[in-house]
């Protein structure tokens, strides 16, 4: 190898000898924590409303269900009422006369 | 130990002072490890965000088995390879689309200049960069981490999970393949 060649390649190798660490652009810091900060998982009172919210959907939904339940169960005065309809219109003659019948009076 | 237990235990509940903490103390070795491999300013500084991103989302797989430099290195070298890969890959599609006249963007390779070497050493640093480049990966991966972020064989070993005197021997084999590099260089 030429020793003028052989030098240049010394010297190319220990070209980063003295190198100095590199440092980042000092914005980078405040961009970066801006940027964790959006990534963090939602805060506690954010979560705390969307309890109250599925706990008011909660609430509706029981008291549906109860009063659908007692709905259920009032049927037999539902009987009591259709019985005590048969008895008004037995006692106002609404009784259901065929029409031919009531002509043969 | 100890301390670094309790920080990342810090890191892992979330707490915003242990990752201003995190930040300040690792920004410029991530940067500078990118830096070295990359070789782009603008482009470390995007993946530089890229390593702290993924430590935000992976401290929780983050066993303790090393020192927490050492995972952090680990992510910036994965994070640099990747964005390498890319590159290619994007310049190869390039390259097809300039021979077939479908794009007229052209392939600019330009010469990197390090921030932090001397003034008189600008350029040969920079013909020296660009033989760095021309290494096989791990060689390539130790000779940066030992002469541009100034670690050690045994820091390196760690990080690259080899022993010792396997990167001696890589940065030996190094030496000898960009010596051969620049006499090719310098003889043309």
């Amino acid at each position: 190898m030429d020793t003028n060649i052989e030098q240049q390649v010394d010297d190319t190798l220990s070209s980063l000898d003295m190198v100095k660490r590199a440092e980042i652009s000092p914005y980078f810091k405040t961009r970066m924590k801006g940027m964790l900060t959006q990534m963090q998982p939602e805060p506690v009172f954010l979560s705390f409303k969307y309890t109250i919210a599925f706990a008011t959907i909660a609430i509706i939904l029981t008291v549906n269900t109860i009063l659908l339940y007692q709905r259920f169960n009032q049927n037999p005065k539902s009987e009591k009422s259709v019985q005590s309809i048969s008895e008004i219109s037995e006692m106002y003659h609404f009784n259901s006369t065929p029409v031919l019948d009531y002509d043969n009076q | 130990m100890s301390d670094q237990i309790h920080f990342v235990a810090l890191l892992k509940i979330g707490d915003s002072g242990a990752y201003d903490k995190l930040i300040e103390d690792y920004q410029h070795m991530v940067y500078n490890t990118v830096l070295g491999i990359v070789n782009h300013l603008h482009d470390a500084e995007d993946i530089t965000q890229n390593v702290f991103i993924q430590i935000f989302k992976s401290i929780h797989d983050f066993k303790g088995d090393s020192k927490l430099s050492t995972w952090i290195y680990r992510i910036a070298i994965t994070k640099s390879l990747e964005w390498e890969r890319k590159k290619k890959s994007k310049r190869s599609i390039n390259y097809f689309k300039n021979l077939m006249g479908i794009s007229t963007e052209t392939i600019e390779i330009s010469a990197f200049h390090h921030p932090g070497v001397e003034l008189q050493n600008k350029e040969l640093s920079a013909l020296l960069f660009k033989a760095i480049k021309k290494l096989p990966e791990n060689q390539r991966l130790a000779f940066v981490l030992i002469k541009v972020e100034g670690l050690n064989y045994q820091e390196v070993g760690e990080i690259m999970q080899k022993s010792t005197k396997s990167i001696e021997g890589l940065v030996l084999r190094a030496k000898a393949q960009l010596k051969l590099i620049l006499n090719d260089y310098f003889t043309e």
